[in-house]
C-alpha cells in the first residue's frame, strides 16, 4: 500500500498522441470506411469507462484509496440518464392515472400488490425528475456525488483505511446490486432499463411534466384526430411521446456526435484531474498517501482531502455512466456486481496506476482486447478459439504486475525517453 | 391368463420363486389381478386395485407407484394375450440405440425371455397408465400399504401421509395397531396417533357425529404438540363461525367451541414459537460454521501474511473439484454408494489445493509480499486463468453425490430436526479452526510463522528460512480452503466460478470484520454474522418480510457501520499489517 | 481432452485451407457464452447448433451453400452481448444468428438486431411481453408452461396450498403475476398462496426450506418453483436434508432440466416435477435418432461430459431453430432477413419431439406442453401431455386483460410493421 518511492510518470505527450487519435484520426478512418459506426460507437463507450478509470487513477494512484465500488457510482449516473431516456422511450408501455408513461421496461416487472390491477400502476415518484434533461444532467453527477460524500464523510471520519476501506466499499457494491436487482425498487430489476428511443426531445428540456408537455403540444398541433398516432382512436400521451421527436439513438449522426461529446469529456475530466494533481491540492493529496499520520500532526485535517478526492471520483463515474447508457442502449445492474469494480482496480493497474494517463490507456486497451479476444479469430496459422481468452487475460494481469509494476504506461514511457533523451527509465517501486 | 403363460417361457428359478411367493400363498391373489389393469374398463380396474390393496403385500408399495407414473405397460404376445411388465428407464448401447428393458411388475427381478432379459422397442408397449380419478385411488393404496412396510423411513412416511387429505379413514384400523404396537419405535407411534388424531379433526362435519367430535380431537392433538394440527385449525375456526353465521349452531355453542380451539392455537403457537427459535440458532450457526470455514484459509493467507488473495475463492473450487474427482475414482453415485470416498477426499481435497497454492506462491505471489494491492490483481488473474482451465476440463454441469448418510436429519427435540450435513459441516469447520490453532500455537512450525509474521527480518537474522515459512504458510491457508470446497459438496452445487461469485467477498468480510491476523476473531465474526442473518431473515413487519434479499443488505449495512466503530474490526491485527499502518 | 482440443484445432485448421477455395458458404452467428456464469447452460447450445450445422453440410448444405458457423463468446456479460451482435452482423454478416439465454442478454443485444434488421433464433423459455420482428423464439412464452403447471398440481395432485418460490428477476416475477392470477380465478385463497424471492446465487436455503416445513404441514401443499440456475442444487439439497420428500411437499419446477439434474443428488428428488415442451424421455422415432446423434456427436467431439450427456428443452429449441431456418430458406429460396421471415411465418416442421409449428404472426412456436416427474436416472417420466400444440402468447392474458396489446417492433421499417 505504500509507495511513496514511487514516481509519479508524467505523460503529457502520450495522452496528446491518444487525443489526436481521438479527434483526428479515428473520425477520418471512419470518414474512409474503414471504421463502421458501430467501431465508433464501441470506443466511445470504452471511452466512457476511461473517464470512471480517471477518477479511479486520481482516487488510487494519487492519494492511495482504493475502492472497490466505482462501479455503483457509474451505475447511479446510468440509471439517472437511462431513466430520461426510458420516460421518452419507444411507444411501448402504458398511461397511467396521472398521465405519465410506464415505460415498457418498468410495467413488465410492476410490482402490483395484491389486489392491484396493471390499472392501478403509477410511475413512481423518484422517477419524476428524470423526466428533464437539465435536472437528469445534474442528478447524475449530483447522486454520485452525495453519496460519496455521506459515505466519505462517516468512513474517513472514523479512519477506516487500505483494505479496510476496500472491503468495506466491496460490500457498498455487493448491497448496492441486491437492491438494484430487486424488482419492488421499481428500477425495473435484472431486465434494467431498455427500450430506449430519443435522447433530448424539446420539450424535455424545458418542460417538468409530460401533461403540460402534451397539452402545449396539443395546443400548437390542434386536437384532431390525424395525430392520433398509435391509432387507438383518442388523442393522448402516448400520441404525443411518439411524436415528440428528439435525436434518434439509432441514427448515426447522432452516434458520432455521443462519441464526440464523450471524447470531449475525457479531455475535460483528464484536465481536471492534472489540474487538481498539479495544484496545492494535489501535493497534499500526495502526502496523504504518502504519510498521513505526519499530515495529520502538521495540522491538515487528511479526511477533508479524502472526501474531495472521493466525491470528484465518484462524481466522473457517474459522468461516464450517463455517457455510457445512450451509446448502450441498456442499462443493467450487471453493471453493479462487485467483480466489476475489481475490473476498473485491474484497468488502472494494467494501465499504470502512477499516472493519469495509465487509467485511460489501461480502461481501453484492456477492453479493447477483450473485445477482441472473445471472438473467433485466424492469428497467422493459428485459430484463436474464444474459449481460451480468460487464460490470455489472466496470464497478462500476472504478467504486468510481476514485470512491468508501474504498467503499460511505463512501456510507453521508456518508449519515449529512449527517443528523447539517452536517461534509462526509473526502476521500479519495488522496496 | 395371458401372464401365467408366460411365467412358462421364462427361467425355472423365477417360476418356483413365483409359485412359492405368490401363487401358493395367494391362489387368486396378486398375479391373477394384473392384467385387470390393461382392461380400460376404469370400474373394474379400480376394483382390482383395492382388492390389491387388501392383501398387504409389502412389494406392491413399489408397483402402485410405478403404476401411477405410467410406468406399467402392457407388452401383449404375438397372439394378443395381456403381459403386464414394467420399464422404469430406457437403456441405451454403445451405439446409443434405445431399448426398454423390462422387469417384473411384482417382483423388481429382470422379466426374463429365453434366459435373457426382455429389452424390446419403446414402441411395442402399450402404455396403460391410469387416468386422473384411478390416479389418485392407486396413490392412497401405496400408502395403505406402506404401513406394512418393514422399513422405518417408508413406513413412517405411509403412516404420515394417512392423516393427510384425503383422510384416509380406512387407515385407522392398522394406524391403532401401530400406535399400539410396543415393537415400534416410539416416533412410529407417535406419528399414528398423531394421524389418527388428524383423520378425526379432518373429517367433514355433516359425514361425523359433529364438531364436538372433532373439538376432542383437535384437544389430542394440542396434547401432542401437533404442528400439521395447526396449520388446520384457521380454516376450522372460519368453518365454525360460518355455522354460527348460517344458524345451524348458536352463538353459545360456537363461542365455547372457539374458546377452546383457541387456546389450544396458543399452546401450539408457543410450540412452533420455540421451535422456530431453536431452529433459526441452529441455522444461524451452522452457516456460521460455513462462513468460517470458507474464511479459515483466507484468515491465514491474507490475516497472517497480508496477501489479498482474489483466487481464494477458486482453491475453494478446486477442493470441490478434487472432491468430484475422489468420487468417480470410487464410482460413488447415489445409486450405488461407497460412502467411504468421502473420508478419503478431504485429505485429497486438502492436498489438491495445497499444491496449487504452492505453485501460486512460487510463480506469482511471492514477488508480491510487499505489495499487497498488486497481489491483488495478480491473482485476479491467476482466479481468471484457474476457472477457464477447470471450465475447459469439465466443462459442464457436475455434481458430487454426498455420502447417503448425509440425508436426512437428527431430531433433537419435537420438531427440530439437524440435518446431518450441517451437523458434518459444524464438525469439520470446528476440526479445521482446531487444526489451525494447533499448527499455529503448539508446533515448531507455528512458532516459526509467528516469527516471520511479526518481524520478518529478524527472524530471518535468528536462523529461520522464511522462504520455507512462507511457502508452507501460504499452502497452508490453501489447503484449508480446499477443505472448505470438500466441505461444501455436501450442502451446495460446484460450478467452475463458484469462488468468484459465492465465496471472495463474503470470506473479505468474515475476515475483516474479525480483525485481521487473529482466527479467534474469524470464528466470532463468522458466528455472529451467521447467526444474525438468519435471525434477521423470518423477521416481518405488518406483512413484509425481510427475506433473504433484505437481509442480506441489511447485513452489509450493519458490518458497514461495524467497521466505522470498529476500523480493525473486532480484534485488532498483531501482525504484520499491524504493524505497518 | 486436451488432445481432443489440438485434434480440433488442427481439423478447424485444415477445414480453413480446404474452404479458403470453396467460397460458397452462408455465415451463421453463434451466440451463446463460453466463460463466465452462463457457460455452464449456454456451452451446449452452442454444441447443438454446432451438431446441426454439420449435420446440415452433410446433407448438402441450404441452397446448395455450405453453412459456416462463426462462434463468438459474450462471456456472460450482457453488453458485450451487443458488441458482438453488431460484430457478427456488419462484419461477419451472419445471415441469421443463433443465440442468448436470459432475458436481460436478449434484451441487451435486441436494439442491435432490430437497427440492423437482422434475424435472432432465441431458444429459451423467458417471461414473454415482447413480440420483436427479428427474432423467432423457439421455446415456450408463460402461457405454453406455467399454466398447465399449476393446473395439474390444483387438479391431478390435490394441491390447495401454493408456495411460489423464485429468484428475483423477471422471469419468476412475472411467471408469479401469471400464477398468481391463475390460482385467483380457481378461487384459491389468497392465504394458501406464498411468494417468496431470493438473490442471484444465493446458497443458504434454510430458513425458507423450514418455513416450506411449516407451510406443507398440512399435508396439502406444493411448491411451484422458479428458481434459477446454480441456486437449484444448494436448494434441493436442503430440501431432502430437512427430511422431506415429494410425497410431504411436490416440487414443480419451471427452470430444471435433465441437464441440471445432472448436478444433483437425483434418488431424494424422485416424484418432484418439471413443466417443459420436451424431454429426453419423450417418445417419438425423430427424439431417439436425436438423442442418439447428441450423444455420438458429444463423444466424437471430446466435449466434457462425453456420453453422459443429456438433451432438454432448450438444447431442442437450439436445434430445431437452425432446421426451421433451413426450412424457411428453402421455402423462399434466399437469405434475405425479409423472405425468411415471412417464410418461417405458419411453418410447420419435425422437430426432435414431434410435429410443431412457427405462429402466423407472433413470432414464437406452437409447442405441446409435458409435465414429466424425476425419475432415479435423473430423467423425466411424461405424466402429463397436453392436447395436441398449445399455441403461445406473446403478451400474457392476464397482464393485459382488455386483449388491447401492444404492437411489435422492429422489422423492415423499424417501426413494428411488415
Amino acid at each position: 500500500m505504500k509507495n511513496s518511492d514511487e514516481k509519479m510518470i508524467e505523460n503529457k505527450g502520450s495522452f496528446g498522441a491518444l487525443l489526436l487519435i481521438g479527434f483526428a484520426v479515428l473520425p477520418f478512418l471512419y470518414g474512409e470506411g474503414i471504421l463502421s459506426i458501430g467501431d465508433i460507437n464501441m470506443l466511445g463507450r470504452y471511452m466512457s469507462f476511461a473517464i470512471l478509470a480517471l477518477g479511479l487513477g486520481l482516487l488510487w494512484g494519487y492519494v492511495g484509496i482504493l475502492s472497490l465500488c466505482q462501479f455503483t457510482f457509474f451505475c447511479l449516473g446510468a440509471y439517472a440518464m437511462g431513466m430520461h431516456l426510458a420516460h421518452h422511450g419507444g411507444p411501448e408501455g402504458i398511461i397511467d392515472a396521472n398521465g405519465w408513461k410506464i415505460p415498457a421496461c418498468l410495467f413488465v416487472v410492476y410490482p402490483y400488490d395484491v389486489g392491484e390491477s396493471s390499472g392501478d400502476a403509477l410511475v413512481p415518484g423518484f422517477w419524476k425528475p428524470f423526466w428533464n434533461l437539465p435536472l437528469t444532467l445534474l442528478l447524475g453527477i449530483l447522486i454520485p456525488g452525495i453519496t460519496a460524500f455521506l459515505l466519505g464523510y462517516f468512513v474517513f471520519r472514523s479512519r477506516v483505511r487500505g483494505v479496510y476501506f476496500a472491503i468495506l466499499t466491496q460490500a457498498i457494491a455487493v448491497a448496492g446490486w441486491l437492491v438494484f436487482c430487486r424488482n419492488d425498487v421499481m428500477l425495473c430489476g435484472t431486465n434494467g432499463l431498455t427500450r430506449f428511443d430519443v435522447i433530448a426531445p424539446a420539450e424535455s428540456l424545458h418542460t417538468f411534466n409530460p401533461v403540460v408537455a402534451k397539452d402545449s403540444w396539443i395546443a400548437s398541433h390542434g386536437a384532431s384526430m390525424e395525430y392520433d398516432l398509435n391509432g387507438d382512436e383518442k388523442l393522448d400521451q402516448l400520441d404525443y411521446s411518439i411524436a415528440d421527436v428528439g435525436f434518434s439513438l439509432s441514427s448515426e449522426r447522432v452516434q458520432l456526435w455521443l462519441y464526440w461529446i464523450t471524447l470531449t469529456c475525457l479531455f475535460g475530466s483528464y484536465l481536471l484531474c492534472q489540474w487538481i494533481v498539479k495544484s496545492r491540492l494535489g501535493k497534499v493529496l500526495l502526502a496523504i498517501r504518502d504519510d498521513e499520520p505526519t499530515l495529520h500532526f502538521f495540522g491538515y485535517k487528511p479526511h477533508v482531502y479524502k472526501i474531495f478526492a472521493f466525491c470528484i471520483a465518484a462524481a466522473l463515474a457517474g459522468l461516464a455512466g450517463m455517457l455510457f447508457v445512450p451509446q448502450m442502449k441498456i442499462v443493467t445492474p450487471s453493471n453493479m456486481e462487485a467483480y466489476r469494480s475489481v475490473l476498473v482496480v485491474v484497468w488502472v493497474a494494467v494501465g499504470g496506476r502512477s499516472s493519469l494517463g495509465g487509467a485511460v490507456l489501461g480502461a481501453l486497451s484492456v477492453n479493447l482486447l477483450y473485445n477482441y479476444l472473445t471472438s473467433e479469430q485466424d492469428i497467422l496459422f493459428f485459430k484463436w478459439s474464444p474459449d481460451y481468452w480468460p487464460i490470455l487475460l489472466g496470464l497478462l494481469f500476472i504478467g504486468v504486475v510481476l514485470y512491468l509494476p508501474n504498467g503499460l504506461i511505463e512501456l510507453v514511457d521508456r518508449f519515449r525517453k529512449r527517443f528523447s533523451s539517452p536517461v534509462v527509465a526509473p526502476n521500479s517501486s519495488e522496496k | 391368463m395371458g401372464f401365467i403363460t408366460i411365467s412358462f417361457a421364462q427361467d425355472e428359478d423365477i417360476i418356483t420363486v413365483e409359485t412359492e411367493g405368490e401363487t401358493k400363498a395367494q391362489p387368486n391373489g396378486l398375479l391373477s389381478q394384473l392384467p385387470i389393469l390393461a382392461s380400460g374398463d376404469d370400474e373394474l380396474i379400480a376394483e382390482a386395485i383395492t382388492k390389491l390393496a387388501k392383501t398387504g403385500d409389502t412389494r406392491l408399495e413399489n408397483f402402485f407407484e410405478l403404476y401411477r407414473q405410467g410406468s406399467v405397460y402392457n407388452w401383449p404376445t404375438e397372439d394378443g394375450e395381456v403381459r403386464i411388465v414394467v420399464n422404469l428407464e430406457t437403456e441405451m448401447d454403445d451405439d446409443f440405440n434405445e431399448f426398454a428393458p423390462l422387469v417384473e411388475p411384482i417382483t423388481g427381478k429382470p422379466f426374463l425371455i429365453g434366459g435373457k432379459q426382455a429389452k424390446p422397442d419403446l414402441f411395442d408397449l402399450e402404455d396403460i397408465s391410469p387416468g386422473r380419478k384411478l390416479r389418485s385411488l392407486v396413490n392412497s393404496s401405496k400408502f395403505l400399504i406402506r404401513l406394512f412396510s418393514p422399513d422405518y423411513e417408508t413406513k413412517i412416511s405411509g403412516v404420515k401421509k394417512c392423516g393427510d387429505p384425503p383422510f384416509m379413514v380406512e387407515a385407522l384400523g392398522s394406524l391403532e395397531d401401530i400406535s399400539k404396537d410396543p415393537g415400534e419405535k416410539e416416533k412410529i407411534r407417535w406419528t399414528a396417533s398423531e394421524s389418527m388424531a388428524l383423520i378425526d379433526f379432518g373429517k367433514k362435519t355433516e359425514e361425523y357425529t359433529g364438531l364436538t367430535g372433532r373439538v376432542e380431537a383437535l384437544a389430542k392433538l394440542g396434547a401432542l404438540k401437533s404442528l400439521r394440527a395447526l396449520a388446520r385449525i384457521a380454516s376450522f375456526e372460519k368453518e365454525i363461525q360460518e355455522l354460527q353465521s348460517s344458524g345451524k349452531i348458536s352463538s353459545t355453542e360456537s363461542g365455547s367451541l372457539l374458546k377452546k380451539t383457541t387456546s389450544i392455537r396458543k399452546d401450539l403457537e408457543s410450540h412452533k414459537g420455540s421451535v422456530e427459535l431453536a431452529g433459526n440458532l441452529f441455522r444461524g450457526v451452522s452457516y456460521g460454521s460455513v462462513l468460517i470455514l470458507i474464511a479459515l484459509g483466507l484468515a491465514i493467507t491474507f490475516g497472517l501474511m497480508g496477501v489479498i488473495n482474489m483466487a481464494h475463492g477458486e482453491l475453494v473450487m478446486i477442493g470441490a473439484y478434487a472432491t468430484y474427482e475422489v468420487q468417480m475414482y470410487f464410482g460413488h453415485s447415489p445409486e450405488n454408494s461407497v460412502n467411504e470416498y468421502y473420508f478419503f477426499a478431504l485429505p485429497i481435497a486438502f492436498i489438491a489445493s495445497a499444491a496449487v497454492g504452492l505453485l501460486m506462491e512460487k510463480f506469482v505471489v511471492r514477488h508480491l509480499y510487499n505489495r499487497p494491492l498488486e497481489s491483488l490483481l495478480a491473482t485476479w488473474g491467476v482466479s481468471l486463468l484457474l476457472i477457464q482451465l477447470v471450465r475447459l476440463r469439465y466443462g459442464d454441469n457436475i455434481g458430487v453425490n454426498a455420502p447417503t448418510w448425509a440425508r436426512g436429519g437428527y431430531e433433537i427435540s419435537q420438531d427440530v430436526v439437524l440435518p446431518f450435513a450441517r451437523l458434518y459441516l459444524l464438525a469439520l469447520s470446528a476440526a479445521c479452526v482446531a487444526f489451525i490453532y494447533f499448527i499455529i500455537r503448539k508446533t515448531r512450525k507455528g512458532m516459526l510463522i509467528r516469527a516471520t509474521m511479526q518481524n520478518r527480518d529478524m527472524a530471518s537474522s535468528l536462523g529461520v528460512r522464511t522462504r520455507n515459512v512462507d511457502r508452507f504458510t501460504f499452502a497452508l491457508g490453501s489447503g484449508i480452503a480446499g477443505v472448505a470446497g470438500y466441505g461444501w459438496t455436501i450442502v451446495g452445487g460446484v460450478t467452475p466460478d463458484m469462488g468468484t461469485k459465492l465465496f471472495i467477498v463474503d470470506s473479505f468480510l468474515v475476515v475483516v470484520a474479525g480483525g485481521v491476523g487473529e482466527l479467534v476473531g474469524v470464528l466470532c465474526s463468522g458466528l455472529g454474522i451467521g447467526v444474525i442473518t438468519k435471525l434477521i431473515e423470518p423477521l416481518e413487519f405488518g406483512g413484509f418480510t425481510i427475506g433473504p434479499v433484505w437481509g442480506k443488505v441489511i447485513l452489509l449495512a450493519l458490518i458497514v457501520a461495524f467497521i466505522q466503530y470498529k476500523p480493525a474490526g473486532l480484534f485488532a491485527p498483531k501482525g504484520r499489517l499491524g504493524d505497518k499502518k | 481432452m486436451k488432445k481432443n482440443k489440438l485434434k480440433l484445432a488442427i481439423v478447424a485448421l485444415l477445414g480453413l485451407a480446404f474452404s479458403i477455395p470453396q467460397l460458397h458458404a452462408v455465415k451463421i452467428g453463434v451466440l451463446h457464452s463460453l466463460s463466465g456464469t452462463m457457460a455452464i447452460s449456454e456451452t451446449s447450445l452452442k454444441d447443438v447448433v454446432m451438431m446441426a450445422v454439420g449435420e446440415i453440410n452433410e446433407a448438402g448444405g441450404v441452397l446448395g451453400e455450405k453453412v459456416e458457423a462463426v462462434v463468438v463468446d459474450p462471456a456472460s456479460d450482457w453488453p458485450l452481448f451487443a458488441e458482438k451482435a453488431k460484430e457478427l452482423i456488419t462484419e461477419e454478416k451472419v445471415a441469421v444468428t443463433f443465440g442468448c439465454w436470459t432475458s436481460v442478454s436478449r434484451k441487451s443485444c435486441l436494439p442491435v438486431f432490430e437497427e440492423e434488421n437482422a434475424l435472432l433464433f432465441y431458444p429459451v423459455q423467458y417471461e414473454g411481453e415482447e413480440q420483436s420482428l427479428n427474432v423467432f423464439y423457439t421455446a415456450a412464452s408463460p402461457n405454453q408452461q406455467l399454466v398447465p403447471a399449476a393446473e395439474y398440481m390444483a387438479k391431478e395432485m390435490g394441491c390447495k396450498k401454493f408456495y411460489l418460490l423464485g429468484t428475483d428477476y423477471v422471469f419468476p416475477r412475472t411467471a408469479n403475476k401469471v400464477l398468481k392470477a391463475y390460482l385467483k380465478s380457481e378461487g384459491v385463497p389468497d392465504e394458501n398462496v406464498m411468494e417468496e424471492y431470493t438473490p442471484f446465487h444465493h446458497q443458504d436455503y434454510q430458513t425458507i426450506v423450514s418455513k416450506v416445513k411449516e407451510f406443507a404441514a398440512s399435508g396439502d401443499a406444493c411448491i411451484l418453483s422458479t428458481i434459477n440456475g446454480d441456486s437449484n442444487v444448494p436448494f434441493y439439497k436442503e430440501f431432502a436434508n430437512q427430511g422431506l420428500t415429494s410425497d410431504d411437499c411436490p416440487i414443480m419446477a419451471f427452470s430444471v432440466s435433465e441437464d441440471e439434474l445432472r448436478a444433483m443428488d437425483v434418488p431424494p428428488l424422485v416424484g418432484h416435477l418439471a413443466a417443459w415442451n420436451y424431454f429426453q424421455s419423450v417418445k417419438s422415432p425423430g427424439n431417439a435418432a436425436f438423442v442418439k446423434s447428441f450423444k455420438k456427436f458429444c463423444v466424437e467431439a471430446g466435449l466434457p461430459g462425453g456420453a453422459k450427456r443429456v438433451t432438454c428443452d432448450p438444447i431442442e429449441a437450439a436445434y430445431f431453430g437452425v432446421y426451421v431456418w433451413k426450412a424457411a430458406v428453402e421455402k423462399c429460396g434466399s437469405f434475405d432477413v425479409d423472405k425468411v421471415r415471412k417464410a418461417v411465418y405458419g411453418l410447420e416442421f419435425d422437430a426432435p419431439g414431434g410435429k410443431k409449428s412457427m405462429h402466423p404472426t407472433n413470432q414464437h412456436t406452437l409447442k405441446p406442453v409435458y409435465i414429466g416427474e424425476i425419475l432415479k436416472s435423473g430423467q423425466f417420466k411424461i405424466v402429463y401431455a397436453s392436447d395436441g400444440l398449445v399455441s403461445p402468447d406473446s403478451y400474457s392474458s392476464y397482464l393485459w386483460p382488455d386483449g388491447d396489446y401492444p404492437k411489435p417492433t422492429g422489422g423492415p421499417n423499424g417501426d413494428g410493421s411488415l
